[in-house]
């Protein structure tokens, strides 16, 4: 009995896929071009096509590991990932993963930080729009609703722990500049992604820093935020007038969408 | 209340009875996002991939907007698996009919192809068989499509480079039976019917031929790498002399058809890809007379 579609393309998706044979039977030899070559023409062109998706969400990773490293990987992730979304936009989201991207205990080697570090800034890309609060909305906040008031971010902000020194090896990499060799740092940093006005920013922030906006994403209000900067300071006096400067650097840089009182 | 009406609103309603003019376009690429804002080039119209502005936001749909006050816009897919087995995907449509609203394009294309199976996606455009199984089960979902989106849509001739033992006729008698029984138009790529002739060897006239001209809404022409035993539909060079002939063919047969240049690797300074444009418009003035819409305001620019 001769196959129905559906058979057709789950042994024309193997041949692709995995150079299965099956499929070989069901077309045509006439003609100069053995099957062969023919099929082979697609089996290359889907391998081709997926790492050149990940060529361009993982840029830098690749241009450090050298080519021959980075199609080896790609062509394992691309056996154990196959993609199940309509677009390649979201092919590589589980790259860093695939790497041992390791979030909490940063137990990773660095490729798989530089990975999770460019898919940062494919997120931030790409990132929903949104209006961009000012310094003049905050001073329009009546002292007393202070307190209270919660901070909405830009849909583009992202924060990240690194342990190795990847934003270092990333920019000189980017600048096309002598690259460090990876080491890992004596304390894990913060890192933190946005986009302003189309163009995706980035850069390191101080571990109070990073305490007072990872509380703010987190929801907390601006009461909130200052225990739990009061917790990471010496100087408790200092506490407000720390995270006031914090709401004024986040809202100078686009970081805000929206201050709610 | 000021009534705007723009010309994409025909796509809601009287799509077939009219078949519009565009002229002459390009494939709007974000290499040339800057230039084609900044600049202003005489281009009649630009064609999008639709799968690239199903994002959120950011730069694609910042710069699509700006190209999309100044032009018509036509929406070109490559994800709706319109041959595929697995069933539609209702996530996508559903992200298509969005961008839809927000584009007002003219028209929206895609491919007669399948792109995965099982759910794999193999981000390719695969081929079908040519027989009554595959055009019942494609008229079917252009249907399912067509009556969710609320407009017809036009499908491509992809290249290929296997035919199926199972095919039971030729390439266009498929397309024309589905065009009839789905009511759909076709997005007709010289450059894949080249490509495709030359693999399999078939007569392009032939194909040209068996293609009932009023359901030839839009042209594709692009370059492809010839491998002398066959050829590979690339878009990474510039359209080959056999494919402007083709289009003159094509152009003698179909009457004035809105046709484009697709460039999507080795981009060229826009300059080159203005100077194809160039020779696309002169074949359409010599052949059809007609190269572009009247009072369009791409002419109107050029002018001043
Ligand atoms: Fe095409």
């Amino acid at each position: 009995m001769m196959p129905g579609l559906k058979e057709l393309q789950n042994a024309f998706k193997r041949n692709v896929v995995n150079g299965d044979e099956e499929f070989g039977k069901y077309v045509n030899t006439a003609g100069a071009v053995s099957s062969d070559v023919r099929l082979a023409i697609y089996g290359n062109a889907y391998f081709a096509r997926l790492e050149e998706a990940l060529e361009s969400d993982y840029d830098i990773l690749k241009q450090l590991l050298g080519e021959d490293v980075f199609n080896e990987i790609c062509m394992a992730y691309t056996k154990k990932y196959p993609s199940h979304y309509y677009s390649l936009r979201w092919f590589g989201q589980d790259f860093p993963a695939f790497l041992g991207y390791q979030p909490d205990s940063g137990e990773h080697h660095w490729p798989a930080e530089m990975a999770q570090l460019e898919w940062h800034f494919v997120g931030a890309f790409d990132a929903a729009d949104d209006v961009v609060a000012t310094e003049a909305d905050a001073a329009a906040i009546a002292p007393e609703a202070w307190a209270e008031l919660k901070i909405r971010f830009h849909p583009s902000v992202r924060t990240m722990a690194i342990w190795w020194n990847t934003l270092t090896r990333w920019r000189t990499a980017k600048d096309a500049e002598i690259v460090p060799e990876s080491v890992r740092l004596l304390e894990p940093a913060q890192c933190l992604l946005w986009r302003h006005e189309l163009m995706t920013q980035y850069r390191s922030m101080e571990a109070d820093e990073a305490i007072a906006l990872q509380a703010a994403l987190a929801g907390a209000n601006f009461s909130e935020l200052c225990g739990a900067l009061a917790e990471e300071m010496q100087d408790q006096e200092m506490v407000p007038m720390k995270a006031a400067g914090f709401l004024k650097t986040w809202l100078a840089a686009g970081m805000i969408s929206e201050l709610l009182a | 209340m000021q009534v705007n009406i723009r010309s994409g609103d025909f796509v809601q309603t009287e799509m077939k009875t009219n078949k519009p003019f565009l002229g002459c376009g390009l494939g709007l690429r974000p290499e040339y996002y800057e230039t084609i804002v900044e600049t202003r080039p005489a281009v009649d119209w630009f064609e999008i991939i639709s799968e690239n502005y199903m994002v959120d936001g950011g730069k694609p749909l910042h710069f699509l907007d700006r190209v999309r006050e100044n032009y018509p816009v036509v929406m070109h897919g490559v994800s709706l698996s319109i041959g595929g087995t697995d069933p539609l995907d209702q996530a996508y449509l559903k992200r298509l009919k969005q961008l839809i609203d927000r584009v007002e394009p003219q028209w929206v294309s895609d491919h007669m192809c399948w792109t995965g199976q099982g759910g794999h996606n193999l981000h390719d455009l695969m081929p079908l068989p040519f027989n009554q199984e595959a055009i019942d089960h494609v008229v079917a979902r252009v249907q399912q499509v067509q009556d969710y989106l609320g407009c017809q849509i036009l499908l491509e001739n992809a290249s290929s480079y296997v035919s199926y033992v199972q095919s039971e006729m030729t390439e266009w008698e498929f397309h024309t039976e589905i065009m009839q029984r789905a009511d759909c138009l076709m997005l007709f790529d010289i450059n894949n019917i080249y490509v495709s002739a030359r693999n399999h060897g078939f007569d392009p006239l032939d194909y040209i031929r068996g293609i009932p001209a009023e359901r030839v809404w839009q042209f594709h022409l692009a370059g492809h790498s010839d491998y002398g035993d066959y050829v590979i539909d690339t878009h990474d060079h510039p359209v080959v002399k056999p494919v402007w002939e083709l289009y003159a063919e094509a152009l003698r047969h179909f009457g004035p058809v809105s046709a484009m240049i697709e460039r999507d690797d080795q981009f060229p300074p826009f300059e080159e890809l203005m100077a194809e444009l160039d020779e696309l418009r002169n074949i359409a003035r010599d052949v059809s007379g007609n190269d572009g819409p009247e009072n369009d305001d791409a002419k109107k620019r050029e002018a001043s």
